[in-house]
């Protein structure tokens, strides 16, 4: 197995594990199975490219499966590799079937690397992907020829052709009709070649291009190569912002291409049936859905390739200054969420808009930013836009950005890696610290310190009339404990504090910097809002609703971007 | 904080009738770890003045403290973490307690139905029957605010029955909120127990990290070496999960000193259930040789805590020692052993 070190300079896959299987096959040891899935995870956000995980017995099998639900939501390329008994699987495989897309059954006498081929083939169509071994096989024979074979192709369309058995005319029909088209690009759609067709689709047809949350976190290098791509003239909107919103809302027809439609790739939006437009879903293989209107099974490039060709041909429909709208609306929107950070905070106050607008400013130009579930993540999503970004997007997961960091660490070393984390999810994966301390990992790791369950709290706030029961947290010196684990640490209290462990973040290291930085306590996130909204609408009723709405607008307040986030929710619910 | 009573002429929503359950059935605990979906049943317990509510740090440590708790109590813990990551956080202590008997409830809130039938496209979306299938004892899933006490009491019943062990009920999250009023009697099956399986009748219990600790030299130089037989440990054997398992026996057995043998590593991993045991009022103390290696990493470990230190004392007899662990009744003490070769 590759060592760290060797790791960037060789087509290998990263290998993670935990315990003392870790030092028996040579693989990058974290303290805790399910952080050893999480931090596979992580470098498959990273790099784009797959990793792997391998665990032995019931124990650690689940926690990895526990680990690999988060990969499975967002259907990163996490590879596992497992060890089990008989009497084992009757207890774990289940688990490890429902958490994986893929899990292949070892043969008996099934070699290495056939194994590692039928991988390959099921890593091309759904992952995550799940080796499961009995006790007798050589595990470590395994995970080497899954390490060194395995790789993503880019998907070669058999249906590329126009004219071939897919029927595109119905659907380029409709779509040339759009008055105020707008494309929402998913992670489906993020290889080289599609991304290259989509943006001289979205060019021609001037539509704005909204990004998913999951695509919104893409691989570092495929944001570049999208920065570069779309320019400054074809508005890429990142989810969650009022710009995103409005776009979705004020569409007459919704391209979206290489996305799931999932509760997640727009939420705050399907549930609270805020999208009216008519929907064409262009996917290869894209399953169920019960949204869109038409589904198309082709190639999201091949699509926009020839739907292009057709426009060239036949014109479209799109109304004059449809997609310049949005440019100025970002503009607008970045100077909103800059105002509010403004706001927020004073000399002696560090609030937590503050604190992630700084750390995300400060963070290099080519720094991953690794977020959340938790409010603190969602404050960074509120920033980080459109930068290298992880952030689990499907469920939302909490307590895996340490070690997803350290997987990013792993998967791409040039690169400097800045995560964050609650208070209330620090303690899911803190002891991943001494590992990197000890291997001399220098990411930094910003511990927002706000003495609760924020992100639950505001719902007992809105929802249960300030009732917080449980959700506030007990003092804890972080601070104390990063240092347990090896860290370099700091601790802010004010703004000046906190510009001075930017600046320490900055300076090279050979160990982890944890900064504890206490932020005031209730603040809500706007990138979180619509979900509210979308809850008040949906779940909870009317009278709920409406209680729950007076208090997001109390809170609203001086809140420039907040309040922008909810109206443009709720005047889409009004409609 | 203002705690709105329950009006006997408006009609209790699901949330209440959980809540009220659980209080007729004598539950003391619910160990939960918060997401929106349980919110409501929280929020009906103190309204109720149901079970006290324990929130670890992790939904695992929330399950693993129920596993210590039913076994040392012999009555139902009950669990309550959120869906989707919630309950996939919660898989190896669900097993551990199928493995070691425990007579442990997880009552989760999960999606609607329709939503079910589209589980993987659903936000947090995941299929809990299916993820813990071969790990729970069995699985309950309620629909109807009717089914509500007859399958919480189905649950319980369940848990404790012949061979012990984990079962799971999952409830609609909409109903919840639906207002319906209960038929049938108030009282509950009633507080079903089975003799405690975690060290019966022994005046000191001993909890194990792992089983890879029974060969520690630390255990015999503390007076511990005659408990080892009647030790306990968390049914999923791994280290790292000893703590959490050790609370749960601290508050299912109340009047008997609880002592966890854990490793330094193992400890500095595990060090938010010392301070959910502080702010819970269980008074913790980390014990180790003074001056061993295991002492340089437990001292500190203590101090961030705010856990009480003792540092034995080489000249101390075993007996003295153990004397010592003995009249630590109130509290939880963790003793940082060496790890054995092998």
């Amino acid at each position: 197995m590759a060592t760290e070190a060797e790791l960037s300079k060789t087509a290998e896959l990263p290998v993670l594990a935990s315990g003392s299987l870790a030092l028996e096959i040579g693989a990058i040891a974290m303290r805790d199975p399910q952080a050893a899935a999480h931090a596979a995870d992580g470098a498959a956000r990273a790099s784009g490219r797959p990793a792997v995980v391998t665990a032995r017995g019931i124990a650690d099998v689940l926690r990895v499966a526990s680990g690999l639900v988060t990969a499975s939501g967002d259907r990163k390329p996490v590879i596992a590799v497992l060890q089990l008994s008989d009497t084992e699987r009757e207890v774990a495989l289940p688990a490890i079937e429902t958490a994986s897309r893929s899990t292949l059954i070892v043969e008996p006498g099934e070699s290495a690397e056939r194994l590692a081929e039928r991988c390959n083939e099921s890593l091309q169509l759904s992952a995550p992907v799940s080796l499961v071994l009995n006790r007798d096989s050589d595990l470590a024979a395994v995970v080497k020829a899954v390490a060194a074979n395995c790789a993503i192709r880019e998907s070669v369309d058999s249906q590329a052709e126009v004219g071939g058995s897919v029927d595109l005319k119905p659907a380029f029909e409709e779509l040339r009709e759009a008055k105020k088209p707008v494309i929402l690009l998913g992670s489906g759609a993020l290889s080289t070649t599609a991304l290259e067709s989509i943006a001289a689709l979205a060019r021609l047809w001037q539509a704005p291009v909204c990004l998913t949350f999951s695509a919104t976190s893409m691989a570092a290098d495929t944001l570049d190569r999208c920065l570069a791509l779309f320019g400054a003239d074809i508005p890429l909107l990142p989810a969650g912002t009022v710009p995103w919103t409005n776009a979705l809302t004020r569409a007459d027809h919704l391209l979206a291409l290489g996305s799931g439609l999932s509760e997640a790739d727009w939420f705050g939006l399907s549930d609270a049936k805020l999208v009216r437009a008519p929907v064409t879903r262009v996917a290869l293989n894209p399953g169920t859905d019960g949204i869109a209107d038409r589904t198309v099974d082709i190639d999201a490039g091949v699509f926009a390739k020839a739907f292009a060709a057709e426009i060239v041909r036949g014109g479209a429909l799109t109304r004059d200054n449809w997609v310049e709208r949005f440019s100025e609306a970002r503009s607008k929107w970045s100077g909103l969420v800059d105002e509010e950070a403004h706001r927020a905070g004073d000399s002696d106050r560090l609030s937590a808009p503050l604190a992630a607008r700084e750390i995300v400013s400060a963070a290099p130009a080519n720094a991953i930013l690794v977020g959340e579930g938790g409010a603190a993540g969602m404050w960074l999503a509120s920033y980080a836009w459109l930068r290298p970004l992880i952030v689990p997007s499907q469920h939302a997961s909490i307590g895996a950005s340490i070690p997803m960091a350290a997987g990013a660490a792993l998967a791409e070393p040039d690169r400097p890696i800045w995560a964050v984390v609650g208070d209330g999810a620090f303690f899911y994966c803190a002891r991943e610290l001494a590992g990197l301390a000890e291997r001399g990992v220098p990411i930094a790791v910003f511990v927002f310190d706000d003495r609760s369950w924020n992100a639950i709290r505001l719902v007992q706030t809105l929802f249960f009339r300030h009732r917080t029961i449980g959700t506030d947290l007990p003092e804890v010196d972080y601070r104390s404990h990063a240092e347990l684990h090896g860290c370099e640490t700091i601790r802010v209290r004010t703004p000046s504090d906190l510009a001075q462990a930017l600046s320490l973040a900055q300076e090279p290291r050979n160990k982890p910097l944890v900064v504890d930085i206490r932020v005031e306590k209730g603040s809500i996130p706007f990138v979180g809002a619509n979900l509210i909204l979308a809850e008040l609408d949906g779940a909870l009723g009317p009278l709920a609703g409406s209680a729950a709405l007076g208090g997001l607008l109390a809170a609203a307040k001086d809140r420039p971007a907040l309040a922008a986030t909810l109206r443009v929710t709720a005047g889409a619910l009004r409609k | 904080m203002r705690r709105p009573l329950l009006i006997g002429s408006v009609a209790p929503s699901g949330a209440e009738r959980v809540a009220m359950r659980l209080k007729e059935l004598g539950v003391d605990f619910v160990f939960s770890i918060p997401g929106s979906q349980v919110l409501p049943i929280w929020d009906a317990l103190d309204r109720v003045h149901g079970p006290r509510l324990i929130v670890p740090r992790t939904e695992r440590a929330a399950a693993l403290m129920a596993e210590g708790y039913g076994l040392a109590s012999g009555r139902p813990a009950v669990v309550m973490n959120t869906l989707g990551p919630g309950v996939a956080n919660e898989a190896v202590a669900v097993a551990s307690a199928k493995l070691s008997s425990a007579p442990v409830v997880y009552l989760t809130p999960c999606q609607p139905p329709a939503k079910r039938t589209r589980i993987d496209e659903v936000f947090q979306g995941l299929d809990h029957g299916a993820f813990l299938s071969g790990a729970a004892k069995q699985q309950l899933l309620c629909d109807s605010t009717d089914q509500l006490e007859p399958m919480i009491d189905e649950a319980f019943a369940s848990a404790i029955a012949d061979s012990a062990g984990p079962v799971r009920l999952d409830v609609s999250f909409p109903i919840l909120f639906r207002r319906a009023r209960r038929r049938g009697g108030r009282q509950a099956a009633s507080h079903q127990t089975r003799p405690p399986k975690a060290a019966p009748g022994a005046d000191l219990v001993l909890a194990l990290d792992d089983s890879s600790l029974t060969g520690s030299a630390t255990l015999a130089t503390a007076g511990l070496f005659g408990d080892l037989e009647r030790s306990v440990m968390p049914g999923a054997d791994g280290p790292g999960m000893g703590a959490p398992f050790a609370l749960g026996l601290r508050l299912g057995r109340p009047r008997t000193p609880v002592v966890l043998a854990l490793t330094a590593e193992s400890l500095l991993g595990q060090l938010d259930t010392v301070i959910v045991a502080t702010a819970e009022g269980v008074p913790v103390t980390i014990a180790a040789a003074a001056d061993s290696p295991e002492a340089a990493l437990a001292k500190p470990a203590a101090l961030a805590t705010g856990a009480a230190w003792w540092p034995i004392d080489s000249g101390d007899s075993p007996e003295a020692v153990r004397a010592n662990f003995h009249q630590r009744t109130r509290g939880l003490t963790i003793l940082v052993v060496d790890q054995p070769a092998g």
